[in-house]
């Protein structure tokens, strides 16, 4: 077992305990962050030589790793995918499981934007019947889907019985007005409702921000993509999934809104108090959390349940749209056939059974940047996955591709069934801008095939691709690990950017 | 004085420097107005009052920036000045798409890497925001 150069301290914020952070690696794939301190637990980080050394200019990731391992109740390692970043409390591109018996829940282990996640769907034409109408569609996108900074729907607006609605059936609200059929819901990860919510928890302050932002995109690094499939590692699957050789795909990226955000924050206060009142430890104030079973954890868990499902339901108004748009452009009998390929949370926390120590137990998985990634065979997965595995979706930068993998048991036993949820920014987004403010993106992307629209500069400038990790670096070592199996890879055509 | 941003890989990441309590809450409205509008003109037609009730200073600030990202998210309230510090009185005006551009979307200001401390004669703050 080899000791890896230890990352060097990061300037920035002024670390009482920024010594050398122990490495160990384990195998290509695989680092250890052994038990040190007040750690409950180790810390397992997914990474290859070429991740790890990213990681050099990410030392507060790290520490965001190890300061979960603090928190009382966790089973298993905290664990870091290779899309790990610095994050505000949980590192973006952590999992981390707690038992309900003297476990935690943790506002911030699930972040701001709850059920933050993507959605794949796919088209019955190909790239190259696309292209001359791709422009058109385009600008159809950017008007039908209200994007960038306090976007909101007029045509949407919910009162108050209708939101406790869209709270409590999530995705399936939308299909009952009409907006999506029974067999999307198939294709959602929960059948794109999550049990538990309670909608009396969620604040008058939270409904006032997603009264009207429902069935739009949001800011940062939010976005709906028009793609096609560019290759395909194992064709039998692909076929499965719908993913033909060239086939045109829509992605969606974005979650439950201000809703969520208020969401997170009225909660943030609760368990401030709540660790205080039973004596929790906190290494970061953001990891604020109170104790499984607990009537503060209660309230959240009904609370972030519900916006989970107002996310879920935004996820499915977008797609209406996205099948009215490509049916304006392309005819009713196209739009009528985009089919939903899957649709997965990349923030949540969720009770499961997992396989622990030999014996199966539920535990409470926070999955703050990941995606969850079952396998053949599991019972909570729709027949029409049983056999495959649930689909695991990886958008990478609007400049180079995405991948479509295949949860596997690998996953299930190590990683409480799951994989990585994106490429993993690199750069700051001053440190972007600033590249990106002499060159015109637009025209770049333009003249490599891809279209871009949105609703600000600053935006674009921000997401440019060398912003982010390269996202075939990241599946690779999914893909190695074991913990996650290439399906498809996906080039982008035009991106609406919020 | 004013503010300034620091490196943060996803979110953002500003100090906020200034003599006195009054400057600090300036800063931050700056901090704000700038992030979600650039540098917009915005004018102070409309007033709003904030009422913020917290333990100690620190979190005073946090939840005074709280709320201008509330204000900006379900009225796209947009804030130019401090008006008033007792009780707090922020004047502004709301988003206008012909007079203002969008910047960028302030999900949430966060407690990770908060402090507010005395420096030398007059007073620091750090926060982190999720973008």
């Amino acid at each position: 077992m080899a000791t890896e150069t230890a990352v060097r301290p990061a300037s920035g914020i002024p670390q009482a305990a920024a010594a050398r952070i122990p490495l160990e690696r384990l195998d290509p794939y695989r680092v250890r962050i052994p038990r040190h301190g007040g750690m409950r637990t180790e810390g397992l980080l997914f990474a290859d030589r070429r991740i790890l050394d990213d990681l050099e200019h990410e030392q507060e990731a790290l520490r965001q790793v190890i300061n979960v391992a603090h928190l009382p109740g966790i089973v298993g390692p905290s664990i870091a995918m290779p899309d790990v970043h610095w994050g505000y409390g949980f590192p973006i591109g952590g999992v981390a499981a707690f038992d309900p018996a003297g476990g935690v829940v943790s506002p911030g282990g699930v972040g701001y934007d709850i059920n933050c996640g993507v959605r794949l769907l796919v088209a019955p034409v190909t790239a190259a019947d696309l292209r001359p109408r791709l422009e058109e569609l385009a600008d159809t996108l950017f008007e039908t889907i209200p994007s960038g900074i306090g976007s909101s729907r007029s045509d949407l607006v919910l009162d108050d019985a209708e939101l406790d609605a869209v709270l409590l059936e999530g995705a399936g609200w939308a299909v009952r007005r009409g907006l999506g059929t029974a067999r999307d819901l198939e294709a959602i990860e929960a059948g794109g409702a999550l049990p538990g919510a309670d909608p009396a928890q969620v604040s008058r302050r939270a409904r006032r921000r997603g009264r009207d932002q429902l069935g739009t995109v949001g800011s940062g690094n939010h976005f709906v993509e028009v793609g096609h499939v560019a290759e395909r590692f194992d064709p039998a699957a692909a076929d499965a999934l719908g993913l033909a050789p060239d086939a045109v795909t829509a992605f969606i990226h974005s979650g439950s809104r201000g809703l969520g955000h208020q969401v997170c924050d009225d909660y943030l206060d609760l368990m401030l108090e709540a660790s205080a009142r039973y004596g929790i430890e906190l290494p970061d104030p953001q990891l604020c959390c109170a104790p499984l079973g607990s009537p503060e954890a209660d309230a959240y868990w009904g609370a972030m349940n519900a916006a989970a499902n107002f996310a879920f339901a935004n996820r499915q108004v977008m797609a209406h749209y996205v099948r009215r748009a490509f049916a304006r452009v392309l005819g009713e009998e196209i739009g009528d056939r985009l089919l939903l390929v899957y649709d997965v949370a990349h923030n949540i926390a969720k009770l499961e059974p997992h396989r622990i120590g030999g014996e199966e137990r539920t535990v409470c998985v926070h999955r703050k940047g990941a995606t969850r990634a079952f396998p053949p065979g599991h019972p909570d997965l729709h027949p029409r996955y049983r056999d495959l595995g649930q689909p695991v979706l990886i958008p990478g930068d609007m400049g180079r591709y995405s991948y479509v993998l295949l949860g596997t048991a690998q996953a299930y036993d190590e990683t409480f069934g799951s994989c990585c949820h994106g490429a993993g920014r690199r750069l700051s987004r001053r440190a972007a801008k600033r590249q990106a403010r002499p060159r015109n993106l637009p025209a770049e992307l333009a003249a490599a095939g891809i279209l871009v629209r949105a609703a600000s500069r600053a935006t674009i400038d921000e997401e440019i691709p060398e912003a982010y990790k390269d996202v075939r670096d990241v599946v690779d070592v999914v893909h190695g690990a074991g913990i996650g199996r290439k399906v498809a890879m996906l080039k982008p055509m035009a991106v609406i950017k919020g | 004085m004013g503010y300034r941003l620091l490196p943060h890989t996803a979110d953002l990441r500003a100090v906020l420097e200034a003599p006195d309590r009054a400057g600090l809450y300036q800063a931050a409205v700056d901090l704000v107005r700038e992030v979600v509008a650039g540098d917009s003109p915005v004018g102070g037609a409309e007033e709003r009052a904030i009422e913020v009730d917290a333990a100690d200073e620190q979190e005073r600030l946090f939840r005074f920036v709280r709320e201008l990202v509330y204000l900006y998210d379900t009225e796209g309230f947009l804030p130019r000045e401090i008006a008033g510090a007792d009780p707090l009185r922020v004047r502004g005006e709301r988003f206008d798409p012909e007079r203002h551009h969008s910047e960028r979307q302030l999900k949430a200001v966060t407690r990770h890497g908060l402090r507010l401390e005395r420096d030398g004669g007059g007073l620091r703050a750090e926060m982190v925001f999720d973008l």
